[in-house]
Formats: structure tokens, sequence, C-alpha cells
């Protein structure tokens, strides 16, 4: 168990927090949440002891350790190989090993009753006994499941560290920790550097973990899915909620509600009082009552209400329209030396398309984007923009790519835009940069205050072609919901790289997946990718790839007769469509062969010396083609019908 | 779950709340035993130590005083004169280095194994095999010794080594039905004996929290640990 007795940090004349005490137990799983700055990550590097407190602030029991995933990479050997980096997990027990061959060795060379033998030999019980209560014989299938789970490949095994990126080096961290089991395990934005099929791999992992979970992450599906508690770090105070993140969304309100009624009515209620004794203080007969009334006043428990915390607020401006095509792209092509990112890739966007860019690390959505936004050239292919399209890109780094030198006003200012001073404040107002903050630096704001203010650059500028990439990360929720809405009510297009699932799910009406090279567009937003590929998955067996997740694949009797219901069902309702559009098939077939035989009687010249037949024959054609086309238009009507039963039945 | 009628039958008159005497529960045990080989008796200890912590971990070995009624094969790694020390002892198999390539070819019909010193270098190598089959010799358990001829007799003789689990529970065998109440009963007050003397200095509360016996195939039943420990000398 952790406890935290109160525990205060204040920065200048801003508490992080304030008298802040609760007990962490072996079991919980616990969400932290809170705007950008409360404080969260703070708590987490407290708890871990990345950050001194005082003594008997954080407690912790012996037995008890804890694993830190911070958000930054740190502690990896570059020039080790992906397996060995990930060994040292194990170190702890990988030492004892390494002194326990060492004892073996000097066992052999002492002689049966010599002074030293008797040492060596109760340090081999230990050590023996230390490994035996280990995990050390599970070791290796321990890494190969965590790294294969994350999405490395047996190939990668032996690289090095070097060669992996930073979103790679981020999950190694993370497998890392995975394979530690330590009891508490702290988790800083775990989430960040994910693909959708490895988050659900990893949201698998945690659920079956044994020890306790921190959980610091702005993808509220994933913190569903996982934690039974939330702590909310606001204003210095920390608030528990039992339940999981939506739960706490909605308890929070009632809360919210319930203390502004009670407020209300005390208020009401001190009024009231107010008004008597004012009007009966010196009243010789009523003066003793209004004393009393006075003194129930100053008993009073009085109800505070929470400052509100402010939200970030704006719209995308307003910008001409472009022409129907937003982009075409036909046959593109990229390479990075002898790795192909991409070959023939095809995509047409619309106006008004909101497109998700989704795909593992490393599957070439970035460069996509930025061939996009013109900052890197194609090796072939064509692509063109529509007319009239105006582009505007935020970069995955773009908040880090800001000049620290300057102040966030010049920040702004630097931006061709032709606004005025005071628009400029409201703007910057609007992305919560009041008053002083403008004058501040850049180099001095935290991860979320600079992508606020990249965010600000981005839409100083109207534009009708928004590309995106990654713009959630850093950004708290409140910030990222208004985001999503702001992206939501947009009538122009965008492209957006993103991991976060809810966020992508509210706005988005086409995704495009990358892997292995190819591109596939799939006609709706983020769920209806999801549910789709997980289709094929379990339809397909992927040669030498791990399944990734459990339920991917039906186990056991009960499941595939479950499957076997499923699939009659479907072919029972189905049944009936599918004769339909057989018949007309049929029929169509039938009136072609008759319309055909009609236009080469009408090409006999024979035909046009009988008046009456030619008539006879020409009303006959115009009947059958008639025919034709009602019946090609019932067709149609079947084929929409048989469509959209599948899709339901999906 | 669902039971045989054998297991049915024998557990009808039986009070799953009564808390026995041992003398009561070795007989009820025996009473109840149904099979048609000859069950072994088993028992499981529920421990007040927190096995996460190294000093409150409970390992040892005893020697049962009247044996465990099984015959465990035993192998022993060592050179030289040691090697027949070892096969006059009773060992089923001794040797070195044609010991540790036989087993890296996955041969495994052993249940025990000693090794003298000066062989844990060799026997290191197959660390990998004999440790997550709680094979590996350990000198805390007497299985790492010179003394090859006295510790193989102990093991020939019904010696039994036990851990507490990650649960704070240590299982063990102490003899079978055939033993008679009286044997199996002495086997469990040693065994109690050992284990109270193995309590950690740092476990804290009560130590022997619950005593459970049963035969392979019969119910189990509950001894009482005050009675236990004031049995014990």
């Amino acid at each position: 168990m952790i406890t935290i007795n109160n525990l205060s940090l204040q920065y200048g004349e801003k508490h992080i927090f304030r008298n802040v005490s609760n007990n962490i137990n072996n079991k919980d799983r616990i969400g932290l949440v809170g705007v950008n700055g409360a404080g969260k990550s703070t708590l987490l590097k407290m708890i871990a002891g990345d950050t001194v407190t005082d003594p008997g602030i954080i407690q912790k029991s012996k037995a008890d350790t804890t694993g830190y995933l911070p958000q930054e990479i740190t502690g990896i050997n570059l020039d080790e190989t992906l397996y060995r980096e990930a060994e040292t997990a194990f170190s702890h027990l990988l030492e004892k090993q390494k002194e326990l061959t060492a004892i073996h060795d000097s066992l052999g060379e002492v002689a049966p009753n010599s002074k030293g033998l008797d040492n060596l030999l109760e340090r081999q019980g230990d050590l023996q006994q230390y490994l035996d209560s280990g995990d050390i014989f599970t070791m290796q299938s321990s890494i190969e499941k965590v790294l294969m789970g994350l999405g490395f490949r047996t190939s990668d095994f032996n690289s090095p560290c070097s060669t992996f990126s930073g979103g790679w080096l981020m999950r190694l961290m993370l497998a890392k920790q995975l394979l530690a089991k330590p009891s508490f395990l702290l988790l800083d934005e775990p989430t960040n550097h994910l693909d959708v099929q490895t988050l659900t791999w990893l949201e698998d992992f945690l659920k079956g973990y044994e020890g306790g979970l921190i959980i610091i992450s702005h993808d509220r599906i994933f913190l569903d899915n996982l934690v039974t508690a939330i702590w909310e770090i606001s204003l210095g105070n920390l608030t528990v909620y039992k339940g999981n993140y939506s739960k706490f969304v909605v308890e929070k309100e009632e809360r919210q509600t319930i203390t502004k009624s009670a407020y209300d009515n005390q208020q009401a209620k001190i009024e009231q009082t107010m008004r008597f004794v004012d009007r009966f203080r010196s009243k010789s007969t009523k003066a003793k009552q209004a004393q009393s009334r006075l003194k129930q006043l100053d008993k009073m428990d009085l109800i505070e209400i929470e400052d509100q915390e402010t939200k970030i607020s704006f719209r995308f401006p307003p910008s001409a329209p472009s022409g129907r095509n937003a982009v075409i792209i036909e046959k593109l092509e990229k390479s990075f030396g002898d790795k192909k990112i991409f070959a023939g890739l095809d995509l047409e966007l619309e106006r008004g398309d909101k497109l998700a860019i989704v795909g593992a690390n490393g599957a070439g959505k970035s460069t996509l984007v930025k061939l996009l936004a013109g900052l890197d050239k194609p090796d072939g292919g064509v692509m063109r923009f529509g007319h009239n399209v105006i582009v505007s890109y935020f970069g995955q780094h773009q908040a880090q790519e800001l000049n620290p030198e300057l102040t966030v006003l010049e920040t702004m200012n630097r931006m061709d835009m032709d606004k005025t001073v005071s628009q400029t404040r409201s703007l910057l107002g609007a992305f919560l940069f009041k008053g002083d903050d403008v004058d501040k630096k850049v180099g001095v704001l935290s991860g979320g205050e600079k992508s606020r203010l990249a965010l600000a650059r981005m839409i100083a500028t109207p534009a009708n072609l928004l590309i995106m990439d990654e713009p959630t990360n850093h950004l708290d929720m409140g910030s990222q919901d208004i985001l999503m809405e702001a992206m939501n009510q947009y009538d122009g297009s965008i492209v957006v790289v993103s991991h976060n699932r809810f966020f992508l799910d509210r706005f988005t009406n086409k995704t495009l997946e990358l892997k292995d090279g190819k591109a596939t567009i799939y006609e709706g937003n983020i769920s209806y990718y999801i549910s789709k590929t997980q289709h094929k998955e379990s339809n397909e067996v992927v040669e030498g790839k791990p399944a990734l997740s459990k339920t991917s694949k039906p186990k056991g009797k009960k499941a595939r007769q479950e499957q076997a219901k499923l699939r009659k069902n479907e072919t029972q309702s189905l049944a009936p469509l599918k004769k339909e559009v057989q018949k007309l098939e049929a029929a169509i077939e039938k009136q072609e062969a008759g319309k055909s035989a009609l236009e080469q009687c009408l090409a006999d010249p024979k035909l046009y010396e009988d008046q009456a037949k030619f008539t006879e024959k020409s009303k006959e054609y115009a009947a059958a083609q008639k025919d034709l086309e009602r019946t090609y238009g019932n067709w149609e009507a079947a084929q929409d019908k048989l469509e959209q039963a599948k899709q339901k039945l999906r | 779950m669902a039971h045989g009628k054998n297991y049915t039958n024998s557990i009808k008159d039986k009070d799953p709340l009564k808390i026995h005497t041992l003398d009561e529960g070795v007989d009820a045990i025996i009473a109840s035993s149904f099979a048609k080989f000859d069950e072994s008796v088993d028992i499981a200890v529920k421990l007040g130590v927190d096995p996460r912590h190294a000093d409150q971990m409970v390992r040892s070995t005893l020697v049962l005083p009247n044996g465990t009624g099984r015959v465990e094969r035993v192998l022993v790694f060592a050179k030289g004169e040691k090697i027949q020390e070892a096969l006059d002892a009773g060992a089923d198999y001794a040797g070195g280095d044609d010991l540790v390539e036989k087993i890296q070819g996955g041969w495994l019909e052993f249940e025990k194994c000693i090794a003298t010193p000066d062989m844990m270098g060799v026997v290191g190598k197959i660390g990998r095999v004999l440790g997550p089959r709680s094979l590996m010799p350990n000198a805390k358990l007497g299985t790492v010794t010179f003394d090859v001829a006295r510790v193989v007799g102990e093991v020939k003789s019904g010696k039994v080594d036990f851990r507490v689990d990650k649960a704070g529970i240590i299982h063990a065998m102490l003899g079978k039905v055939s033993f008679g109440s009286e044997k199996v009963a002495e086997n469990i007050r040693a065994f109690i004996e050992k284990i109270i003397q193995l309590k950690p200095s740092s476990a804290k509360g009560i130590y022997l929290k619950g005593v459970t016996i049963s035969t392979t195939m019969g119910p189990g039943y509950r001894l009482d640990p005050v009675e236990l420990r004031s049995l014990v000398k």
C-alpha cells in the first residue's frame, strides 16, 4: 500500500497540491485526470520516488515496488540490441544469476574441507532460492510475448536500439515496465505513441495485470476500459470518484449541481437571516432573537463552490469554399533509401471530407501528411489540389518547433496575418493566454501550452483544408473536446493523423489505413474501421503474426456454436433478399435477350416495307426498353436492400 | 464441482465446519479413504507470512520419522570416488559430464538431484532445465554437499522438501494411508514442529493460521492449530 500524507506543493502563488492525502491499495486501478499543468505528472513522479519529497509524506510498504513510465525517452542504451535492452527489466535476477554462476565456478576450485566452503554454500543456497522464486525461467517467453504484443517483430530482436524511431523506443520503455511487473505500475501517457491494434493489446494485458495501476491518459476509451477510480487534480485539491472516466464525467456534473443548489439555498437563508437581523436588531422585544440568529449564522458551515477551471474556446474561421475535389492523389510513391513507405497510393478527397489516417508506427502516416502539406516531395505519382484549396498544416512536433526565444505575442505577430494587436490578443485569450501570459517566452511554456499556441497560430489564417498530425498529443481532455467540436463544425476538409479513438470517432467520415506499403480506404469513422478490421482478422490467419487480441478469435465449443448460430441467422435473413436479386437478374437477362432480338428485327430493311408491322415492332421495342429500365431500377433497389442488411448484421 | 459417488459417500457424515484434533483428523481421513490404490496423505498449512519479503520465506527439508512411503529416484552429480560412494548409498544414477549431456538431450527420469560442490560449475549449465522443475541442487536444502552418502540415504528414507507458495501456504506429502493412524500422526507432528521452528522473526500476527489434511482422492479435514502447537515439544 502507498500512503500520501498531507502533500503540499507550491510554485510561486500557484498551489499544485494543498494538503493532499490518500491511500493506494495493491489492486487499485486509478486514472489520474486534470487540465494541463494541474500536477498529474508531478504526483506520479513523487509516488515513483523520482521527485524527492519530505520524509513521511509518501510512504510505501517495504515489499512494494513501483515502475514509472515517463513521457520522454530515458534510460535506454542505444547501442544495445532490442532484446538485450528489454532483458534489463530482469536485471535484478540476471545479476543474481551472474553471481551464482561465479559461485558455482569457485565451488569447483575449493577443497572439501577448506574454510570458505561453508560461506560459499550458504550464498549458493540464498541465490538459488531467490532465483527459484523469481521469473528467471519464464523470462525469455515473457520478453517475446510483450515485445511482439507491442508490435515488434522477431526480426527486430537483434537490431540495435539506435535503429528505432522515438515512438518505438517509447514502446520499448513500456515493454520494460510491463516485464518488470512492479507492485504499482505508474504510466504517464502510455497511449501517445501506440496504434489502435497495439492499444487493444495493451488494454488486454493491463486488464490481467496483478498489481496496482495509476494511469495518466487523455484517451478516454482507454481509461474507461481499465480504471475503477478517478483521481481528479484540480486547483490543488484531489477528489476521488469511483468508477471509470465516463462515470466520473456524469458524477462530477451531479456533484457540482448538488453543491451549487446547496450553496444557493444557504446564501438565500443567510440573506433572509440578515434581513431579519437588520430589521429587528434595534427593537427591544426582538433584539435577543436577532442576536441569537446572528450567532446561528456564525456557527453555520459555509459551503464553498469550486472555482471553475477555464477552458479554451475557438472555432476554425470560415474560409472561401474550395472546388469539388480538395485533393486527388494517383499512384503516389515514397521511399526512404531502400525502405519503401508506400507505392501506388490512390486517394480522392472531396470538399467537406474528414479523413483519419491510421496505421502502425513507421507505416508512413506522417510522411503522407508531410507530402500533402508540401514539406516533402514524392518519388513518383501525381498529387493535385483542387480549385481554390488553401492548406493549413499542424505537424506532430509543431509545438516543439516554435522559437523558444520569442514571446507568445511575438510568435503570433511573426505570422503573415492582417490582425491588430487587440485582435491577436483576443485570439490568444481564447487559448488561455491572458494578461501578462502573452509576454511569456515560448521556452518556459509547458507541453500543453505550446500545443495551444501552435493551434492558435494555425487558426489565425483561414484555410479550407486542414492537415493535422497528432493534434491531441499533450492537450488535456477539456481542450481535446473543444478541438473535437471545432473540427466537427468545420465545413472545410480535414486530413488528420491520430491514435485517439474517441477524438477521431466524433468528426471523421473516412478512414485511410496504411499497412505494409498499401493504403485502404474505409468509408466510415474509426469505430467502423475497427469493426471491419477485427472482422477481417477473425476470418484470416496471418502467417507468422501473433494474435494481437484475445477477443479476435473464437475459442471453445460455445464460441464456435455462437459463431455458427450467427452464420445461420445471417444466411436465413439474407436468403429472401438474395433470391429477389437473383430473380431480377434472370429477368434482366431475359429482357435483354428480347430487346436485342427486336433490335435485329428493326435492323432488317424489309420491315420498313410493311408499315403496320414496323409500327407494331417499334411499339414493342419501346415497351421492352421501358420494362428493362424498370427491372434495372428494381434490381438496384434490391441490391441496396441486401447491402444494408449485410451492414446491419456486421 | 461434481463429485463421484464414492466421494459423496465419504463426506456424508462430515461436518464441514468442524475443527478436528490431530487424532480425530487422521482417523477421519483414513476412514474416508476409498481409492483402489494406496493413497497419499497430504497436508496444507496456511502461514501468517508475506512471501514477497525475502526474509519471510519458509523453505526447508525434513526427514520424516516414518518416511514418505514413496521411493524416489535419485541422481548424483559427482566425480572420482564420490560416484561410487553415491551408488553404494543407493543413488539410482551418479556421474558427471555424461549425465549433464544426457539431461541436455531431454532425459529427466529422476525426482531428486544432488551434487557435490565441485560439480556445481557443470550443473549450473543445465540450470534452465532443472530450475523450472525444482530439481536444481541447493545448499540450503542440503543437496549441494560432499557428504553424498548421507544425503542419498536421507532422501531414500523419506525426506520431504517444502516451501511456502505465493499465497503463504505450504503443501507436502507426509505418508501413505497404509501406514496407519499412528505413523501418519507422528509424521504430521514432526512436520508441524519443523515449521514452527522455521518461523521467521519478522513474521507478524498468528503464524500457524490453518492446517488441513486429506488423502489423494478424499475430502479435506481441518485440524486445530492451537492443539497442534501444544503437541509440539
